[in-house]
């Protein structure tokens, strides 16, 4: 099965817009998720045979996305050190919709315009329902800086939403 | 506040929760053409066993053939009586006894008997000092020699023996040179074939009567005498003719101990992670020991191979780490050798959090391994003294990788030590050269100086930021004893 390439194509129609989402969600743009996808479905092929149904297919492969995900975060940010981020200085998104209601792809878009220490930590506790204990041991960070990113994140959207409604409202 | 930060989270994982995006339809091709590779890799990796297999079977079969060439060397030096009958067996041992010493010089009788069924062997023995009958029973007219009748009286074995050596046209007969007379020109060498056994020809023998005797139907018993003069060594050198005498494939046991000088050779598409290893490390004084198994199929030529084992020792200068997430999971300290690289964490002072950095002091960083060689010889001799340069292959075998890496602050110090590096390949392959210069003490034991290069010719490490290629130069001394 794992060598199938037929199954396989099914398999990744099935699946592939699914985690798409997820893989954006962790990425910071489109093409840096296209590339966690890939490498999450390479994992999916050649573990495939591991999986003894406890629990479902979908949150199996998409625990494989997120791990696919970390990875990645886990050798960019190898070279510095996770740092605390100012939420006050940043600018404006620039190539948000902002003509349109805050619909799904904008709210990505504002996920993906996080740093990379505070997106993933957002995800993680956001979408994944992991604790700061979990994320710590998860990222190699403590627990504290688990708290503080994330604290950080919503902050950082938070500001972002608001600018977005008075800039929808003006218009 | 902390109501509208929930809200928020609330807001993204209502709406993101299912979001969904068909990806490009390139990220298909994509995946396609990694899984193909993926299958490539795993295809190339099956066949690996077996390459290295084929690779091990060649070499043996190399050194089968050489070995087998010397002993159809040996073969065709024996003189013996040719095949000119149906008899088919040749016996080893009686091969062996057509040569013998001529110590005495005597007169030489031939004795063959013909009609006696239990002499089934071709050879024939010449005895001398006995009475020499060719007999012929009535039923053989054929001519042939397909009997030999062995002399079963052991003075014979200490007296001269002659073995007669027939052709299509004719007959010869040789007898062997005595040792005393060999012995103004015997060195003792380690290489030479023992001087007993080379055969001359005595052409005072009349070759054309035993020819007729041997090759017309005999119908009686009849005693020939070949001939009634004595024999005096070295009487007869003008008409003696000597004849290369059979060289005997003999196995060599070496044991050794070297002192090597390592060093490597780093291959990097970062020239600053190879300037910054070359920096920082330094190669000290190592050592081998091996016991080493020869075989001398010709004069000339040798195959030796063995056991060796190594070991290296690198020093190492004090250097920044940086903490990373290791192949665990974990944080710690990845600190990179030209061999692979290893994680640590000291045992004071907090956890380390990714890019933190923490300066070591000095380290030690000791291979070990043990090494296969397998090399072609080729024998120069002088006398007592013999240079014999060889090159072939080692196949080595990294048994120990240990790191011993000095950590210090104002208040500890810790000496941590490190059994596994990553990047490190278990097995790689060496070029090695030698020249083996030995001293003959007496025909069993020379003593010998053997200088030897060995260069990686694939790398040792695997996923580092260096492939490194090892090489060394290293004196050895030992002593080398010829076993039969």
């Amino acid at each position: 099965m794992a060598g199938d390439r037929a199954f396989q194509t099914r398999l990744y129609n099935l699946f592939a817009p699914k985690m798409m989402g997820v893989c954006l969600r962790y990425a910071r743009s489109r093409e840096e998720a296209e590339e966690i996808l890939q490498e999450g479905f390479l994992r999916v092929f050649s573990y495939i045979n591991t999986f003894k149904g406890a629990g479902s297919f979908e949150g199996w492969i998409r625990k494989i996305m997120v791990n696919a995900a970390l990875f990645r975060y886990r050798n960019k940010s190898s070279l510095q050190p996770v740092i605390r981020l100012n939420t006050a200085g940043y600018d404006a998104i620039d190539n948000t919709d902002i003509s349109s209601n805050l619909d799904a792809k904008e709210l990505l878009n504002l996920v993906q315009t996080l740093p990379a220490g505070y997106r993933i930590v957002f995800n993680l506790y956001v979408f994944e329902g992991y604790k700061h204990r979990e994320i710590g041991e998860a990222l190699g960070i403590s627990e504290g800086t688990s708290k503080s990113n994330l604290s950080d994140a919503r902050a950082f959207l938070q500001k972002r939403l608001l600018i977005k409604k008075k800039l929808v409202h003006y218009k | 506040m902390s109501k509208d930060l929930h809200d928020i989270d609330d807001l993204f994982s209502s709406t993101l929760e299912e979001y969904k995006e068909m990806p490009s339809p390139a990220l298909k091709e994509r995946l396609d053409a990694a899984l193909d590779k993926q299958e490539a890799e795993k295809y190339k990796k099956r066949f690996l066993i077996w390459k290295r297999s084929a690779l091990l079977l060649l070499l043996l079969l190399a050194g089968f053939v050489l070995y087998e060439s010397g002993i159809i060397k040996k073969d065709s030096g024996n003189y013996i009586l040719n095949r000119s009958g149906s008899g088919t067996d040749q016996s080893p041992v009686n091969k062996k006894e057509m040569i013998n010493n001529n110590s005495a010089g005597n007169t030489s009788q031939i004795d063959i008997n013909t009609n006696n069924p239990d002499f089934k062997n071709e050879n024939i023995p010449v005895s001398p000092n006995q009475p020499g009958n060719i007999t012929s029973g009535a039923s053989s007219n054929t001519g042939n020699f397909n009997s030999y009748h062995p002399t079963k009286n052991p003075a014979d074995q200490q007296l001269n023996w002659y073995s007669v050596k027939q052709d299509p046209l004719t007959s010869v007969i040789i007898s062997k040179s005595t040792k005393k007379e060999n012995e103004d020109t015997d060195y003792g060498n380690f290489f030479q074939s023992n001087k007993n056994d080379r055969p001359v020809i005595d052409k005072r023998i009349n070759i054309s009567d035993l020819t007729n005797l041997l090759t017309n139907n005999i119908l009686s018993p009849q005693n020939i005498s070949v001939s009634n003069s004595p024999l005096k060594n070295g009487s007869n050198e003008g008409s003696r003719k000597k004849i290369n005498s059979p060289f005997r494939p003999f196995w060599m046991l070496s044991p050794f101990v070297s002192y090597d000088q390592a060093g490597y050779q780093l291959d990097s598409d970062e020239p600053s992670a190879v300037n910054s290893i070359k920096f920082r490390e330094a190669n000290e004084p190592s050592f081998s020991i091996g016991l080493l198994l020869g075989r001398q199929l010709t004069q000339r030529f040798s195959l030796q191979s063995g056991i060796v084992y190594r070991n290296t020792v690198i020093g190492m200068k004090p250097q920044k780490t940086y903490a990373f997430v290791d192949p665990t999971g974990d944080v710690a300290y990845k600190y990179i050798t030209s061999s692979g690289y290893a994680f640590f964490k000291p045992g004071f002072g907090p956890s380390p959090n990714v890019g933190d950095s923490l300066t070591t002091a000095e380290a030690k960083h000791t291979l070990e391994n043990i090494s296969v060689p397998l090399m072609a010889k080729y024998t120069i001799v002088n006398k007592k003294i013999s240079v014999t340069p060889g090159a072939g292959i080692e196949a080595n075998f990294i048994t120990k990788k240990n790191l011993e890496v000095d950590i210090e602050d104002p208040f500890n110090r810790e000496i941590v030590v490190i059994r596994k590096l990553n990047g490190t390949k278990p097995f790689y392959l060496s070029f090695i050269a030698e020249a083996d210069i030995k001293y003959t003490i007496n025909k069993k034991v020379a003593v010998n100086i053997r200088p030897v290069y060995r260069q990686a010719v694939s790398p040792i490490t695997k996923n580092n930021v260096v492939e490194t290629f090892p090489r060394s130069f290293g004196i050895g001394a030992g002593v080398t004893i010829k076993l039969r």
